[in-house]
């Protein structure tokens, strides 16, 4: 191998013995090592003037407003910091960049509408209500300088807000912001519609404007769900707000006013068709008022005539849970519902509880009693034997208008009708006390009363239902009735 | 011849510019074979060697003697050559007769056997017969595999001797 080697060495270094440089090849090299040490002189010499003049740019410019209305060098990196900030914070708040942003910088909700009806992008919004915060001017003011073509840079030096003061305050206002979302707050609002935008809501005896978002849900009685187009000024609506520092945005707006379909207006208005009216097809109401009687499957609410069936379809959602159950509803409470009509049975089909819900004590609840009844209320049901008008007061010192006997033994005789108390007959129309009083056959007509019994043995009458008197035309469909088994 | 190269690389490295000149006498004969093994024309051979040492001179400085110089100047060169291939380039360069009268019969078929090699077999068979590199050397200077290297070896050789034995065909 070592022989074959050479053999080849030899072989090439005899083939190629003539191939020599040329002597001009040093000069050629020579001459290209010049032309690039020249070429690397120049082009240090051109970097070397380009960075003097940026140099010089800068000192001129400090000084100089070289970039026409955007100032000097300083305050256009001043402001291209300063909305580098502004856009971070805008994509960090979402939607609700400058109502979360006001919020912070406690603006009003007219300076957060002031500034989303001008043309300015939503990152030029965030740093107007800074600059406008921290130089103490009014937004107007820091608007009409933009408006001017003027750039935020050459703004804030005029109005002497450096670029630290927008950093802090960003920071703030970052901060609270986060600390707002993570304390919202909520609470309730009910009233006639004074005016309505596309972003804002006032009603009618609540204090403060509130704010629409695209995350505001919107339904109304007789359609469901539905837009803020549906808003309009006059409707009765309810809503859920939302408070966030000085802000309060509408989570859910409930429009109380039926929606009526604008060319069969006439046909559909039906807002007073109750009182036992037959219908062929079913029907939406709405009730509102405190819960005076409620079991798994029946609702009572003051001021409404009719017993409300409560289905396995009823949705319940309370203040301050959201979705409940119907075990959630208590005597006492404000509730609002929707009610679908039936022919004669009046159903549930929402039930909203106003009364922020309260985390019960375990300790206060050690008996079985079902949690979906009040469990003061009892039933009794019996004949009548008299009934008259008596005023005074029980034993609780609580007015009383009048007082039914009942017939039974081994049960109280003595129920006394208190103002609040519910008479109603057969078909749970609302009885006055003179109305109960005239009913025919009286000594015979049986009755059903849900009621509290009290230290003296009578009993208060929380609801009267006759339950004996035929009702051919309008037979009730009332669970009482349907116990009672007595048409 | 180590010794002395060391000797002008350390004198280089201090910047003195006779130096570089020196450096380039030195070296520049080995490379410009092993470069002429390769390309087969000497306009690209001038050309490669020509940005050889401009390269080498701007890396001057950074030179030290402990490095191999002349094995980091053929790596420069073989980049170099390689970037002049790819560019379009005569199917088969003409064979150049340095004198034709007396150009010896082998030194003609020699050429002429190289001819019929490929490029990166002919740059091996130069750096290790003409340059007497090792195998390893010449891995790090093509940056090509050991196998690869004696496969292009054991390859360019057989076609030597195949042409030398049988004459061109």
């Amino acid at each position: 191998m070592e022989q074959n080697d050479r053999e080849y060495r030899d072989m090439l270094n005899e083939g190629l013995k003539k191939v020599e440089p040329s002597d001009e090849l040093h000069a050629k090299v020579r001459g290209s090592i010049a032309r690039n040490v020249a070429h690397v002189r120049r082009r240090n010499a051109a970097l070397r003037t380009v960075a003097v003049a940026i140099v010089l740019t800068m000192a001129l410019s400090s000084v100089t407003p070289v970039f026409g209305r955007n100032g000097t060098l300083p305050q256009v990196i001043t402001a291209m910091a300063a909305e580098r900030q502004a856009q971070k914070m805008n994509k960090k708040l979402g939607t609700a960049t400058v109502q979360q942003t006001s919020a912070a910088l406690q603006a009003s909700a007219a300076t957060v509408q002031a500034i989303n009806d001008s043309a300015l992008s939503e990152t030029d919004s965030i740093l107007a209500l800074v600059i406008s915060k921290r130089s103490g001017k009014s937004i107007d003011e820091v608007l009409a300088l933009r408006k001017q073509g003027l750039g935020w840079g050459i703004i804030m030096a005029q109005l002497g807000v450096s670029g630290h003061d927008i950093g802090k305050a960003m920071s703030q206002a970052q901060a609270v912001a986060v600390a707002g979302t993570q304390e919202q707050q909520q609470e309730q609002a009910r009233g006639k519609v004074t005016v309505v935008t596309a972003t804002l809501l006032h009603i009618d005896g609540y204090a403060h404007d509130i704010v629409l978002t695209t995350g505001t849900k919107v339904e109304q009685v007789g359609t469901g769900k539905s837009t803020v187009a549906a808003i309009k000024v006059g409707q009765t609506v309810q809503v859920h707000v939302s408070l966030n520092g000085t802000t309060y945005t509408a989570t859910q707006v409930h429009i109380e006013d039926k929606y009526v379909k604008t060319d069969t207006a006439k046909n559909t208005d039906s807002a007073n068709d109750t009182q036992g009216e037959q219908q062929k097809t079913s029907n939406e109401q709405q009730a509102r008022g405190k819960v005076t009687v409620v079991t798994a499957t029946l609702l009572h609410i003051d001021g409404y005539a009719h017993d409300i069936v409560l289905t396995t379809g009823t949705k319940v959602e309370q203040v301050g849970t959201g979705k409940s159950t119907v075990a959630a509803i208590k005597v006492g409470q404000t509730v609002q519902v929707h009610v679908s009509l039936n022919g004669t049975t009046y159903t549930a089909t929402q039930v909203h509880i106003e009364d922020k819900y309260v985390k019960t004590d375990k300790t206060n609840t050690t008996d079985d009693e079902d949690e979906q009844t009040d469990p003061s209320v009892k039933t009794w049901q019996g004949t009548i034997t008299s009934v008259g008008p008596q005023t005074g007061v029980n034993i609780a010192n609580e007015p009383m208008i009048g007082i039914v006997v009942l017939a039974e033994s081994g049960q109280p005789t003595i129920y006394l009708v208190l103002p609040t108390s519910v008479l109603q007959d057969g078909s749970h129309h609302t009885l006055t006390l003179a109305a109960l009083q005239a009913l025919p056959n009286l000594p015979t007509q049986k009755v059903t009363i849900q009621g509290r019994l009290l230290a003296d043995g009578s009993v208060d009458i929380v609801k009267l239902t006759v339950t004996s008197t035929p009702e051919p035309t309008n037979p009730g469909k009332g669970k009482d009735n349907d116990k009672s088994g007595n048409n | 011849m180590d010794d002395e190269l060391k000797t002008v690389v350390a004198r280089v490295h201090s910047g003195e510019e006779a130096a570089f000149d020196e450096l380039y006498h030195l070296t520049v004969r080995q490379l410009y074979k092993s470069m002429y093994t390769y390309l087969m024309t000497r306009e690209d051979v001038e050309d490669v060697v020509q940005e050889a040492y401009m390269k080498l001179y701007q890396v001057r400085r950074r030179l030290d003697d402990t490095r191999s110089v002349p094995v980091y100047l053929r790596t420069i060169a073989i980049n170099c050559a390689r970037r002049k291939l790819r560019r379009p380039h005569p199917a088969t360069p003409p064979i150049e007769e340095d004198d034709s009268s007396d150009t010896l019969m082998v030194q003609g078929l020699v050429r002429e056997a190289l001819q019929k090699i490929s490029p990166a077999d002919r740059l091996v068979l130069g750096l290790f017969y003409g340059d007497q590199a090792s195998i390893q050397e010449v891995c790090t200077m093509t940056g090509e595999k050991e196998g690869t290297i004696k496969s292009r070896l054991s390859r360019a050789r057989d076609r030597l001797r195949e042409v030398i034995d049988h004459g061109t065909k």
